[in-house]
């Protein structure tokens, strides 16, 4: 019984080999993209999830507000942990962490010949004996009592130790050194396991927290490399606690930030959901929330398009089965036994498609991996995998096969064998199977236009007119080792000097990148017609040449004359209006003075705007001075109609550049790129969109073809009559894609006012944006349509160029 | 008006050829009435399908109207079909989905007849068939004698030159056959030269000539008078 059912069920998916084939792809790019999208949700949530007392564990964080808006921040001030390390009541643990950098790691070998086996650490963390309690680690040797109790100790993970000293145990590395920056010896006095789940603790070298750390006063200095874990004791209520740590942080603070108008305090934040904190997400990974929840929607999507195209395809061949229907029925088999034979046949789909897809996932996660999280190659968790995957197909299942095995015991015996079956009285009826058609075209129509939109709005941004040129110009950062020291002391000056003289470089100056991610703010204040304006100014230091090396106008004044200290300004429009200056013209001349000091400044010069920081946020008002001493950044003029030549010419800068910084590798970077990076997000958006869009596109089509060519099949003998009648192919062609144009031209009506909303909220967070266009909802009907007629035409080709006598034939 | 001379009609399966006209020579003159005899796949159909231009032939010639038309393309084909020739089938062929008058309407569509001229043409044509009170209605709400009629009337309406009816009684029962045979009669005395393939005796003495068929050959010529 149960071999001869399984016979038939695979006869019946051998014999349809077309369909099932359709099905099976269909549901599997819905399934594959689901289950992709389940594991990067699992992957997620699944930080510190299984970190022991994470309700009790917090990450210190503060808040700001100031004139110019709110701020969060991860940053701790340094003298906040000697003050709370014992005198807050309510606090079981309080872990520093403290990133700390280094040039160089070395190890001495036996005969004291030095060797660096690995690069230094960026994750190296000064903390506290409370940072392993806190977190659990498991120690492979020594303790965790005695690990950091000197400030020449050091602690590594054991992956860390094993980059230093290969192979070697544990035990037998206590005691080695490690010269760090070729001055400081550290002696391994530990080596912990990493944690053996994930979590958003990456640090894998500890030192103790130094002297200077320790007794630093810089109260209302926060810097995000500070940061701060603390465990509150049982039962506690964590707003107590903070009351106390904000109460001292304030009377700290007092007089700066009354000063300033400015104020902040700390806050916990939970580490059950740090992972999800962007605007924590400083030295750790975190994952965006919106983010995933998108992504649910779209793999939620793309699954239920995949269970249209099996229902519309099963409905739409039972005329074709309905025959072996009535028979079974006239033989006396009852409804329930054809509507479990459909469904097994639809299980059987589902996990032949579901096999497939978990195929197709491996090499989509390869792929993909630009977009998918570090590490969820390797990731798995067996339970939920296995529960998700028996819960989809038993879901697909249903949802896929209720319908269709309903609709065909409602088959009519006598009707289907007297050879009438699917014969409407009324034509073009409005069914379920042209509603999800429309369903599926709505969906890929919304895609495209997103796609379209989201590209638009990319273009726009990349190629805007940001208020200078950034084409052709390589940037240099002077790393903060190197500035720093006396010994490189204005040594950029000797660099630019002979890059100058290079005739192939177009222009050498010195400065802050117009357009970056970082922001310096200065109070300053101006005395104006009316009085006395205070108002932020967001700080570049430039140089003479860097205005024009940008081909930044000034509207008003004169450019900045060299000087070894600030001598004069130049400000932007915009804060010339901040000011209430009034003209350019009125703003040359007036004295601006810093808030902090007695000295005032002459503004000498109006630039036109420019961005500063892309085209999410407004521009801000900008002032403009040459101090040499911040002036750390070389940009070079490459001749842009010689691309050729540029790779001759970064080669020249590089070996000038060893000659002035020896040690220090040249870190080059051509500035339209830099811009580019800063768009990551938006490209990756878009490059999402244009693939769920894709992926939508081919499902819907694929369902499409299947109905097409039922729609074909069924409507042959029509056909084959208006031939008969004189109908030519061209006419028959455009009668069957008729239907399926009005079915698409109705989800192009439904799709677009749709997302037209969810892309106007989209664009709400660029300032500077593009207007959404009429046409761009005509191309994106357009662009489906012409899919969809594509898809369509092959059968309906085939069907209108076949000889009528075929379908004619009574016999 | 049709000339047929040597006509040949190969089908080809994967293993065999088979010979469903072998050199078949007959002639129709204008305002004929013929019907052509035999029993199941000696070939009947293959040659009422290739005198309605629907199906081409492998051999020998045909001439429509002094035209050798044994090479036209697809397309000329069809122009000509469009112009000249009525069907009639034996399952009456009436598209479901149409009403009776759109379905009488169609090869006039076709032909780009004006939408005024159209109605004029449909309902006329209706009203000789005596089924204008069904205009309305849709196929499968039709006896099958009814449908037969508006079978008949959409093969007319466009006034061609040849009537082609394939076994147009088969469906029907004696009275409703007896009434297409009484309209296809009609219309050859109004001058439309017909063929009909039929396995009635009874309908093919309604002919002026019976030809009978064997195995893709004539084998006799009868004329009746």
């Amino acid at each position: 019984m149960f071999k001869n059912q399984f016979t038939i069920l695979f006869r019946q998916i051998w014999r349809n080999k077309l369909f099932t084939s359709l099905n099976v792809l269909g549901l599997s790019i819905g399934i594959a993209a689901a289950w992709i999208i389940f594991r990067m949700v699992v992957f997620e949530h699944s930080y510190d999830k299984h970190q022991p007392d994470r309700d009790r564990i917090y990450q210190v964080v503060n808040r700001s507000e100031s004139e110019r808006g709110s701020g969060s921040f991860a940053g701790v001030e340094l003298p906040l942990y000697p003050v709370i390390m014992n005198d807050i009541p309510g606090l079981e643990l309080t872990a520093p962490m403290y990133y700390k950098y280094n040039e160089s790691v070395k190890i001495a070998n036996e005969q004291g010949v030095f060797t660096s086996p690995a690069k230094p650490s960026e994750k190296q963390i000064a903390t506290s004996p409370d940072f392993f309690k806190m977190l659990g680690y498991e120690w492979l040797a020594g303790d965790v009592a005695s690990a950091l109790d000197d400030p020449n100790k050091i602690v590594l993970t054991e992956k860390r130790a094993n980059l230093y000293f290969p192979g070697a145990q544990p035990e037998s590395l206590l005691g080695k050194v490690l010269t760090f920056n070729d001055s400081v010896n550290k002696q391994i006095s530990g080596i912990v396991k990493e944690l053996p789940y994930l979590n958003s603790f990456e640090a894998e070298e500890f030192v103790p927290v130094s002297k200077a750390d320790m007794t630093s006063d810089e109260w209302g200095s926060f810097n995000s490399n500070n940061i701060m874990y603390v465990k509150l004791q049982k039962n506690v209520a964590p707003d107590l606690v903070l009351s106390h740590i904000n109460k001292i942080q304030s009377e700290k603070n007092k007089e700066d930030f009354e000063k300033y108008k400015f104020k902040a305090w700390y806050e916990f934040y939970p580490l059950k959901d740090k992972h999800f904190a962007t605007e924590f997400g400083s030295n750790t990974r975190t994952a965006n929330k919106k983010v995933l929840t998108g992504l649910m929607w779209v793999g939620g999507f793309l699954l239920i398009l995949g269970c249209i195209n099996y229902i519309n395809l099963s409905t739409a061949q039972i005329p074709q089965r309905a025959k072996e229907i009535g028979i079974r029925k006239t033989l006396g088999s009852r409804p329930m036994n054809i509507i479990s034979s459909f469904m097994r046949e639809t299980a059987l789909i589902t996990l032949m498609a579901t096999v497939l897809a978990v195929v197709l996932s491996i090499f989509a996660i390869k792929g993909l991996k630009d977009f998918l999280p570090t590490g969820i190659e390797g990731f798995v968790n067996y339970q939920s995998f296995v529960y998700f995957l028996l819960l989809l197909i038993i879901t697909i299942t249903l949802i896929s096969g209720i319908y269709p095995a309903w609709l065909i015991t409602r088959v009519n015996t006598v009707n289907i064998l007297k050879g009438q079956l699917g014969k409407q009285a009324q034509p073009k009826r409005f069914n379920l199977r042209k509603g999800l058609i429309v369903f599926q075209f709505l969906v890929a129509q919304f895609f495209i236009i997103c796609a379209l939109i989201v590209g638009q709005q990319l273009r726009f941004t990349l190629t805007k007119d940001l208020g200078f040129n950034k084409e052709a110009i390589v940037t240099i950062d002077i790393p903060y080792e190197a500035y720093s020291k006396e010994a490189f002391k204005d040594k950029q000056f000797v660099l630019k000097d002979i890059l100058a003289s290079n005739p192939d470089i177009k222009g050498v100056a010195l400065g802050d990148k117009p357009l970056s991610s970082s922001m310096l703010g200065n109070l300053l204040q101006i005395y104006n017609d009316t009085g006395m304006v205070q108002s932020q100014l967001n700080i570049k230091y430039i140089d003479e040449q860097f205005l024009s090396l940008y081909d930044m106008p000034l509207v008003a004044g004169r450019n900045i004359k060299y000087s070894d200290s600030v001598r004069e300004y130049i400000i932007n429009e915009e804060a010339v209006a901040k000011f209430g200056l009034g003209t350019p013209e009125n703003a040359i001349g007036k004295y601006v003075k810093n808030i902090s000091g007695d000295k005032t400044y002459p503004i000498v010069g109006v630039v036109k705007d420019f961005h500063q920081f892309g085209f999410q946020s407004k521009i801000f008002p900008t002032g403009m001075y040459m101090h040499k001493r911040s002036l750390n950044t070389v940009n070079i003029k490459l001749p842009g109609e010689h691309p050729d030549k540029w790779p001759a010419i970064i080669a020249s800068v590089n070996e000038e550049w060893k000659k002035l910084y020896p040690g220090f590798d040249m870190e080059y970077k051509f500035y339209d790129k830099t811009i580019e990076a800063i768009y990551q997000e938006e490209y990756k958006m878009s490059s999402m969109v244009k693939l769920a869009t894709g992926i939508s596109i081919l499902i819907s089509c694929l369902g499409l073809f299947g109905l097409a060519t039922i729609t074909a099949y069924q409507r042959a003998k029509e056909i084959g009559i208006r031939k008969v009648l004189g109908a030519s192919i061209s006419g028959i062609m455009s009668m069957l894609s008729k239907e399926f144009v009005i079915l698409i031209a109705l989800s192009i009506v439904l799709a677009s006012p749709l997302a037209w909303w969810l892309m106007n909220k989209w664009l709400e967070s660029f300032v500077f944006k593009i207007d959404i266009q009429w046409w761009i909802f005509i191309l994106a009907g357009f662009i489906a349509l012409a899919f969809a007629l594509v898809t369509v035409s092959f059968q309906s080709y085939k069907a209108a160029s076949s000889n009528p006598v075929d379908s004619l034939r009574d016999e | 008006m049709i000339k047929i001379q040597q006509l040949e009609k190969l089908y080809r399966t994967e293993e065999i050829e088979t010979l469903v006209l072998n050199k078949i020579s007959f002639e129709v003159k204008e305002g004929e009435f013929v019907a052509v005899m035999g029993p199941s796949g000696c070939g009947k159909s293959t040659l009422l399908n290739i005198i309605g231009l629907l199906d081409d032939c492998d051999g020998g010639s045909f001439f429509f109207n002094n035209i050798d038309v044994s090479k036209y393309n697809e397309r000329k084909r069809s122009a000509l079909r469009k112009k000249n020739i009525g069907f009639v089938f034996q399952s009456f062929n009436l598209i479901d989905e149409l009403t009776v008058y759109e379905n009488v309407e169609l090869p006039l569509i076709y032909t780009k007849v004006k939408a005024s001229e159209r109605k004029e043409r449909v309902e006329e044509v209706l009203q000789q068939m005596q089924i204008m009170h069904r205009r309305n209605h849709f196929p499968q709400q039709l006896s099958g004698g009814q449908q037969q009629r508006v079978a008949v009337a959409r093969a007319v309406v466009n006034k061609p030159k040849l009537i082609l009816a394939d076994e147009p009684t088969g469906n029907l029962d004696s009275n409703n056959g007896n009434e297409v045979m009484q309209l296809l009669t009609e219309l050859n005395q109004a001058g439309t030269t017909v063929i009909m393939v039929t396995h009635s005796e009874h309908d093919a003495h309604f002919s002026h000539k019976i030809i009978r068929m064997l195995d893709g050959q004539i084998v006799t010529e009868n004329i009746l008078l």
